[in-house]
C-alpha cells in the first residue's frame, strides 16, 4: 500500500518539481499534493491501474528491437503531472525561440557566406571535420532562413533550480505525440483535478505543426499537399508517425510511394500521380535520396535532392540541418545568439569542455571521475559515460576514446537532474526528469505549453530515454 | 489516396472475409459430418480441395483424418488457407494502414489474430470446435460492422469493401463447389438419401438458410439452391449480389472503365447459368470457370490502382 505522507517524503539533494524542502509543497503544487493525500493509497494505485488499460485501449506504443524481433511495448507512464508555472515557462519559452532562430542563421551561414568563420566566432574545422556538412545542401536557401522547422530540445533542472539546455535535437526529434496522449491519459484519469487548476493546454500542436509546414509550400495558389515520410512500421516512433498524419490529415508515406518525376516529387495514389509540395520526414538525411547520398537506402526517393534544390518541393528539416546537432556546435550557440542576434542567451547551456581544444582536453582527462562524457554525434543517451559511476577500466577505455578522436568528444559536469514524486512499484519516490519541449519555425514560431516530461522509472537512475526504460508525465503550465 | 495503402485495405478486406469463410467451413463440414451416416472422412480431404490446398496439406500433414485437417486449416502456421494465416496477413495490413482506419478497428483485428492463436489448438477437440468457429465468425462481423458504420464510405472504404465482396464471392463458389462434389455422382450412396440435408448444409454454412425459406417455396433442393447462391440480387453471400456490390464500389473510384467492363462481362456469366442443366453435367466446370472470372477482376483492380506502371503525370486528376 502506498503512503502518501509529503512530510516525510525523501529528501535527495535535488530540485523537487512539487514538493519543496520539509514537505512543503511548491507554489503551485498545493492543490495537487492536497488532493492525491485526499485520495489515499489504495485509490492511487486504481488510477494507475485506470491509466494502463488506457493506455492499451488506445493503442499507445513504442517499438523496441530486442532479441532479433521489434516488440510493440505499452508507453510507460506515471499519472502523477509535472507542474511548472506559466510566469516561469514564458521565460523559457522566449529563450527557446531565441534559441531556434540563432541556431537557423548558423546554419543558412554555414552553408552560404560562412561569416561566422571568418569572424573567428568558431573554428571552421569543427564544421569540416565532423561528419554532419553537407556539400550537396550548400548555397541553399529554404524559405523564411529556417532550415530547421522542428526542434525538440533537452532541457534540464540543476540543484539551484535552473532550467539548463542539455542539447537541441534538431534533426527528427521524437516524443510529442505521447505529449499530446500524456494529457488525454490524466483528462480521464484526474478529471476533477484537471478542473481545479488552470492549465495551458496543449492540443493545438497538430494544427500549428501543419501551418509551419504548409508555410513552406512552395507552391502558393493552391492548398498544399503535405505528406509524413516515415520508414514504416519497424521504426520506434512509427507510432508517432501515424499519429501526426492522422491529425493533421496528411498522408503517411514511404519513401516507395512518391517518385520525382522533371525534378517535381510525386505520390502514388490511386487517382494516378499527385504532386507533393512539402514533406515532413522522419527519416535522417543519408536516407533520404539514394542517388545523392546512401545508395543501399531503401527508404528514400531517388532524386528527391535535385527536386529540393529546384526549389520543387520544401523538406522539413531541411536537409543538411544536422550540421547544428552535435554537442560541439551546442558549445557555440550562446556565442551565435551575441553573434547573429545582437541578443543575450535567455537560456544558458551547461559548461561544456570540448576535447578538440588541447588545455580543455588535459582538464577532462585529468578529472574523468568528475564528469560526464559524451560523444559530440549520438543520441538516445548511447555511448555516454558518467564518471562517478564509471570504474577503472571503462575511464581508462574512453580516455583511449578522447585521444583517439577528440573531436568526437565533449564533457559536463555531473548534474543533480530534478525529481518529481512518481510511483515505483508500491512506493511514491523522488524519480529524476528532463523536459523536451518542441519548437517550430517556419513563417511564424511557437513553442509546446510544457512539452514532454521524461522520467527514469529505475531507482535513482539518471536515464530517462524510454529505451532504457524511462517512463514519462504530463506536464502542467500553470497559471501562478 | 496512396495506392499502397488502397491495395493494403484491400487485403485487410479479403484476410477478413477469408477467415469468416473458413470458419464457417469447417464448421458445416463438421455439422454435415454429423448427419450423414457412412464413409464420411471423405468429407474432410474434400474440404482442402475447396480450400486449393491438397498438395500443400500432404507434404506437410500426411493422412487426411479430421484431426490432420482441422489443425491444418485452423492453426498451420505456414499455410496459406489456415485461420491463423489469414489473421496474420489481415493483422500486417491493418497495422501498416492504421491511420485511415478507425483507431478500434486495429485493437479488434489484434484481438482476433491472439485468441485464435491461443484458441486454436484448443478448438481441436470436437466438444470445443463450433464454440470457437461461432466465436471467431462473430468478431469477424463486429469487425466488418464497425467498419460499414464507422468509416466514411470513400476511397478508403470502397477498396475494403472490394477485398470482402471478391472474397466472399469466391468462397460462396468454393462452398457451392462442396455440394456439387457429391450431386455430380462421385458419392451417389451418399447424396441419394440426403440430398436435402446436404443442401441444407451448404446454406447453413452461408448464414442463407432462412433467407433461402423466405425466398423459395419449395422442399430445399439442389437447383434452387444453385440458383439462389449464384443468381439471388439482395442475399448478401450470393454470387450476383456480391458483383453488385462491386460494381458500386468500382463505380465510386476514379479510371473506373475497364474494370467495370471486366465485371460486367463476369455478371453476364452469372446471369446465363443454368442451374437445374448444371447440375446434371458441368457444375464443377463451370464454377471453376466463375473462380477465373473473378480472378480476372482481381488482376483489373490490381492493374489498375495498384501497379505504378499503369499510373502516369498526364493521369494526375488532382
Amino acid at each position: 500500500m502506498i503512503n502518501i505522507d509529503w512530510k516525510h517524503y525523501p529528501q535527495t539533494g535535488s530540485y523537487d518539481e512539487l514538493v519543496g524542502p520539509d514537505g512543503t509543497p511548491r507554489q503551485t503544487a498545493h492543490a495537487l499534493l492536497e488532493y492525491l493525500a485526499g485520495l489515499g493509497g489504495s485509490e492511487l494505485l486504481n488510477r494507475r491501474k485506470a491509466a494502463e488499460q488506457a493506455i492499451r485501449a488506445m493503442g499507445i506504443t513504442f517499438t523496441v528491437y530486442s532479441d532479433g524481433a521489434n516488440i510493440d511495448r505499452l508507453w510507460p507512464f506515471d499519472i502523477i503531472p509535472r507542474i511548472i508555472r506559466a510566469t516561469e515557462w514564458q521565460g523559457v519559452a522566449k529563450g527557446l525561440s531565441q534559441r531556434l532562430r540563432a541556431l537557423n542563421c548558423f546554419i543558412e551561414d554555414v552553408y552560404n557566406a560562412q561569416h561566422i568563420f571568418r569572424d573567428k566566432i568558431m573554428p571552421a574545422e569543427l564544421i569540416f571535420e565532423a561528419g554532419n556538412y553537407r556539400q550537396a545542401c550548400a548555397g541553399m536557401h529554404p524559405a523564411h532562413g529556417a532550415w530547421a522547422h522542428i526542434c525538440g530540445s533537452d532541457l534540464v533542472r540543476d540543484r539551484d533550480g535552473q532550467f539548463y539546455v542539455l542539447e537541441d535535437n534538431l534533426r527528427v526529434p521524437s516524443g510529442v505525440s505521447y505529449m499530446l496522449e500524456n494529457r488525454r491519459i490524466t483528462k480521464r484519469v484526474f478529471p476533477e483535478l484537471l478542473a481545479s487548476y488552470q492549465i495551458a493546454p496543449i492540443g493545438e500542436y497538430p494544427a500549428q505543426l501543419f501551418d509551419t509546414l504548409a508555410s513552406l509550400s512552395p507552391r502558393s495558389d493552391e492548398p498544399p499537399e503535405i505528406v509524413v515520410l516515415t520508414p514504416g512500421i519497424y521504426n520506434s516512433a512509427y507510432f508517432e508517425h501515424a499519429f501526426l498524419a492522422q491529425q493533421m490529415g496528411a498522408e503517411l508515406v514511404e519513401g516507395g510511394d512518391l517518385v520525382v518525376e522533371d525534378d517535381y516529387v510525386y505520390m502514388r495514389t490511386v487517382k494516378g500521380l499527385v504532386r507533393v509540395d512539402v514533406i515532413y520526414r522522419r527519416i535522417d538525411d543519408q536516407f533520404l535520396d539514394p542517388q545523392r547520398f546512401r545508395a543501399d537506402s531503401a527508404l528514400g526517393v531517388p532524386g528527391l535532392m535535385r527536386a529540393w534544390r529546384k526549389g520543387n518541393i520544401a523538406i522539413a528539416n531541411a536537409p543538411g540541418t544536422g550540421v547544428a546537432d552535435d554537442k560541439v556546435v551546442y558549445a557555440f550557440v550562446p556565442a551565435m545568439i551575441r553573434y547573429y542576434l545582437d541578443e543575450e542567451p535567455l537560456l544558458p547551456n551547461l559548461p561544456t569542455y570540448l576535447c578538440h581544444d588541447p588545455v580543455q582536453r588535459q582538464h577532462v582527462l585529468g578529472h574523468l571521475g568528475e564528469l560526464v562524457v559524451k560523444p559530440a554525434n549520438e543520441s538516445g543517451g548511447y555511448g555516454i559515460m558518467i564518471g562517478p559511476a564509471a570504474n577503472k577500466a571503462t575511464r581508462e577505455k574512453f580516455a583511449e576514446l578522447i585521444t583517439a578522436n577528440p573531436r568526437n568528444y565533449v564533457a559536463q559536469p555531473v548534474l543533480s537532474l530534478s525529481t518529481a514524486p512518481t510511483i515505483l512499484g508500491r512506493e511514491l519516490l523522488p524519480c529524476h526528469v528532463d523536459l523536451r519541449p518542441f519548437t517550430l519555425q517556419g513563417a511564424a514560431s511557437y513553442v509546446t505549453a510544457g512539452g514532454l516530461t521524461r522520467v527514469a522509472m529505475r531507482r535513482g537512475s539518471l536515464v530517462v530515454n524510454s529505451s532504457q526504460g524511462g517512463g514519462s508525465k504530463d506536464t502542467w503550465i500553470v497559471a501562478g | 489516396m496512396l495506392s499502397r495503402v488502397a491495395e493494403r485495405l484491400y487485403w485487410l478486406g479479403r484476410y477478413v472475409e477469408r477467415t469468416e469463410n473458413t470458419a464457417r467451413l469447417v464448421g458445416v463440414n463438421a455439422q454435415l459430418l454429423l448427419d450423414l451416416p457412412g464413409p464420411v472422412e471423405v468429407l474432410w480431404s474434400s474440404l482442402l480441395e475447396i480450400l486449393g490446398c491438397h498438395a500443400d496439406f500432404a507434404r506437410h500433414s500426411g493422412t487426411a483424418s479430421e484431426r490432420n485437417v482441422v489443425k491444418y486449416i485452423l492453426a498451420h502456421e505456414t499455410s496459406p488457407a489456415s485461420l491463423v494465416s489469414a489473421l496474420r496477413m489481415a493483422r500486417e495490413n491493418a497495422r501498416t494502414v492504421r491511420e485511415v482506419l478507425p483507431s478500434e478497428a486495429w485493437e479488434l483485428v489484434n484481438q482476433l489474430y491472439l485468441s485464435v492463436r491461443e484458441g486454436a489448438e484448443h478448438a481441436l477437440s470436437r466438444k470445443h470446435r463450433q464454440d470457437f468457429l461461432d466465436r471467431v465468425v462473430l468478431q469477424c462481423q463486429q469487425l466488418s460492422g464497425m467498419l460499414v458504420n464507422t468509416m466514411s464510405h470513400r476511397e478508403p472504404y470502397h477498396f475494403l469493401s472490394l477485398g470482402w465482396s471478391i472474397e466472399r464471392a469466391d468462397m460462396t463458389s468454393r462452398i457451392l463447389d462442396v455440394g456439387c462434389l457429391y450431386a455430380s455422382g462421385k458419392h451417389p450412396e451418399v447424396l441419394a438419401a440426403h440430398e436435402n440435408i446436404l443442401w441444407m448444409n451448404v446454406l447453413l454454412s452461408l448464414s442463407a438458410y432462412q433467407m433461402y425459406r423466405q425466398q423459395v417455396r419449395e422442399r430445399v433442393n439442389g437447383a434452387d439452391v444453385v440458383a439462389f447462391l449464384l443468381q439471388d440480387s439482395a442475399f448478401p453471400h450470393a454470387i450476383a449480389c456480391c458483383l453488385d456490390a462491386i460494381e458500386h464500389a468500382f463505380g465510386q473510384l476514379p479510371h473506373h472503365r475497364w474494370p467495370l467492363l471486366v465485371n460486367r462481362e463476369v455478371v453476364r456469366y452469372v446471369a446465363r447459368a443454368a442451374p437445374d442443366l448444371l447440375l446434371n453435367a458441368g457444375l464443377h466446370e463451370y464454377l471453376d470457370g466463375l473462380q477465373r472470372e473473378l480472378a480476372r477482376i482481381h488482376s483489373q483492380i490490381e492493374t489498375t490502382w495498384f501497379t505504378s506502371e499503369a499510373m502516369s503525370v498526364a493521369a494526375e486528376t488532382g
